[in-house]
């Protein structure tokens, strides 16, 4: 005998034959139909019945005074007038959205993309992308990428953006991508690059809310995606870059190296000055002692450029640590831990170049470990994921601990032979590490000592 | 942009198809002219929240535009709503999933929970074909009233009293038809090797 489970009944209806499907989805459509009919000639009676009830409660005080004959001069309309005024409304009644095939009313919006109301205090549609973090007047805030959401981690709520990332609008599948996020007084400036699946229409730049308002307009726009910002004092230097590039051979094959372009934007005026088009790879803004300069790696080699082009080859390895080596990219992570400041670098097979920030920068490397994808520097610990275990990995001894198991699992179509892609984002505010599990869709805060996790609710 | 005209009639099945072969954006407009009533109750169904149910209309719809082409329906309503329900169920399981992670593993570190996987082994999938095969054989044996509530019931999610509305029947009598029904169906299925 064979056991019937509740999901394989589940399954076996949702494969029934098509004539049965098609047959109770006509039935269903004519009933909706009947029903609006219904309620449409419900309404008529009842408005009929309402006008009889007034032209009656007119007509029998009309009928007593009949000696009295009225001054057509000062005689209000109020039989006349609101009788008709409630036809008008029978029939205003019959408007688009009772005829039954005519749904598509929330469907067509002529909204700006910031303006769909709506969050719900939900997480899991929100963790997916990236997590960033700010203080503002006292209050600790997260930025959830996906669905450019704030949410007041003292308060719990969510305010501002929506709910999703993507949808339907004017016929068109849309969907938005958020890299980069800094708040700067009362506002929060994030990367945005929309885009249409059907019109290819793509709109990138920098959009600002409005922390007290929850408003966000477009702050600035550019020709490609942004994927880096940096504030310095009230100018805004943007890092573009993305769909654009240049060639690089190796023994290995070919690949694509972006070419960046910097932008610094003046915060008064909102206008903007390129100062630098290059092709680099792993840029970051690192600024020391007031200068605002870029960090890159190109060919397992360090440099920092100043904002006027002039580069230097700030670290260079020996010719064994870099030999063979493809740099998966390279992430640089500054977190002071009391005395030392550490930046980190990621090969393609895991192993996490640590370096030592101490002028001129930097001076060491060291490697730590191997399959590794690390999240950040936090507490002078690496945090950082292998085989599907979160650990916390000491900058300088080595020693591993496991923080957390059986987590991070890679999406089903990510090539097997690469290392994990870490899913996590993450962001550090008021001495707590806030990260994400993407696949489990988790909120974790991790002070140091206690992890704790939100659940998607 | 395209937009819906106020009041406008539905288009033919085969025109709405003949839309996606054309990739003509205005196929996402005439579905959900067309279907998205039906899309939306389906979702609600299984999902029982309204936001929930929009975002897998968006899905329904998103998929729809990837699947047509190259495959042209027979029929759209019965194309749309097998679509509605697979993504609907797919999406309430991820959800259900996702709240199998208890919150003390987060907290002990040490204890692990597998989360039930979402999608179908060949071997679910070829009990489900087999469990369908029988019930859509019962189904041709049923009368149209009771093959009717039997789809509205299982199939779309309807309570009770919602198919007495689309029937025009009072709540009791499909309430008593579909107890009958169910023993008529043990029957067929044991009939054919199933345990109950």
């Amino acid at each position: 005998m064979k056991k019937i489970k509740n999901d394989t009944f589940t399954d076996a209806v949702s494969i029934l034959d098509d004539a049965f499907l098609e047959e109770a989805a006509l039935t269903r459509r004519n009933a909706g139909a009947k029903k609006r009919a219904t309620v449409l000639s419900h309404r008529v009676l009842l408005i009929a019945a309402a006008a009889a009830l007034v032209i009656a409660a007119v007509m029998i005080p009309l009928a007593v005074m009949m000696n009295k004959a009225p001054d057509p001069a000062t005689q209000p309309p109020v039989a006349t007038g609101s009788t008709e005024s409630k036809t008008e409304t029978s029939s205003s009644a019959i408007s688009p959205t009772d005829d039954p095939t005519v749904t598509g009313h929330s469907f067509v919006t002529d909204k700006e993309p910031f303006d769909l109301p709506g969050l719900g205090n939900r997480v899991d549609r929100l963790i997916y992308s990236g997590l960033h973090s700010f203080v503002f007047d006292g209050k600790t805030y997260l930025f959830f990428d996906e669905a450019s959401a704030l949410y007041s981690v003292d308060s719990g709520e969510f305010f501002g953006g929506q709910r999703r990332a993507a949808g339907v609008r004017n016929g068109d599948f849309w969907e938005r991508f958020i890299e980069t996020g800094v708040f700067k007084d009362g506002y929060f400036y994030y990367s945005c690059d929309n885009y249409t699946v059907i019109d290819r229409d793509r709109n990138h730049g920098v959009v600002r809310r409005n922390i007290v308002t929850g408003e966000d307009e477009w702050y600035i726009r550019t020709e490609y995606a942004v994927v880096g910002m940096h504030f310095s004092g009230d100018t805004l230097y943007l890092a573009e870059n993305g769909h654009f590039g240049y060639m690089k051979e190796t023994d290995e094959g070919r690949y694509l190296i972006p070419t960046v372009r910097i932008y610094s934007a003046d915060l008064s005026s909102g206008t903007f000055a390129l100062l630098l088009d290059t092709g680099l790879e792993g840029v970051a803004f690192y600024e020391q002692n007031g200068e605002v300069t870029l960090l890159f790696s190109k060919d397992g080699c360090r440099y920092q450029m100043a904002l006027d082009g002039t580069a230097t080859q700030v670290y260079t390895p020996e010719p064994s640590e870099i030999e063979g080596k493809k740099y998966r990219y390279s992430s640089y992570n500054y977190t002071g831990s009391g005395k030392k400041t550490y930046v980190y670098e990621i090969t393609e097979n895991g192993e996490v170049l640590i370096f030592e920030d101490e002028a001129p920068y930097p001076q060491q490397a060291r490697i730590i470990g191997d399959t590794l994808d690390a999240m950040t520097i936090y507490k002078g610990k690496l945090v950082a994921v292998r085989s599907y275990s979160l650990l916390l990995i000491d900058l300088e001894t080595g020693a591993e601990t496991v923080l957390l198991t059986d987590i991070c699992h890679e999406p089903e179509d990510y090539p097997k032979d690469v290392v994990p892609p870490s899913l996590f984002s993450k962001t550090v505010v008021e001495g707590k590490l806030y990260f994400v599990d993407n696949t489990t869709k988790t909120l974790y805060v991790f002070d140091g000592e206690t992890l704790i996790g939100q659940n998607a609710v | 942009m395209a937009r819906i005209p106020d009041k406008m009639r539905a288009m033919s099945d085969d025109e709405i198809v003949a839309l996606y072969f054309e990739r003509n954006k205005q196929a996402i407009a005439e579905t959900e002219i067309k279907f998205g009533a039906l899309i939306r109750s389906i979702c609600q169904g299984v999902l029982r929240n309204d936001l929930d149910a929009e975002e897998c209309r968006n899905d329904v719809l998103f998929k729809l535009w990837e699947r047509i082409p190259p495959i042209r329906p027979a029929s759209l309503a019965a194309f749309v709503s097998k679509l509605a329900r697979e993504l609907a169920i797919s999406r309430y399981r991820e959800k259900t999933a996702g709240r199998l992670i208890p919150q003390a593993l987060t907290a002990s570190l040490d204890e692990i929970e597998e989360v039930i996987p979402s999608a179908l082994s060949v071997e679910e999938e070829a009990d489900a074909r087999a469990l369908a095969d029988v019930i859509n054989g019962f189904l041709k044996r049923e009368r149209k009233t009771s093959r009717l509530i039997f789809v509205n019931r299982y199939f779309y999610n309807e309570p009770v009293s919602g198919i007495a509305e689309i029937l025009g029947m009072n709540e009791r009598a499909v309430y008593r038809e579909l107890i009958r029904q169910k023993e008529r169906l043990a029957k067929a299925l044991m009939k054919e090797g199933y345990e109950l």
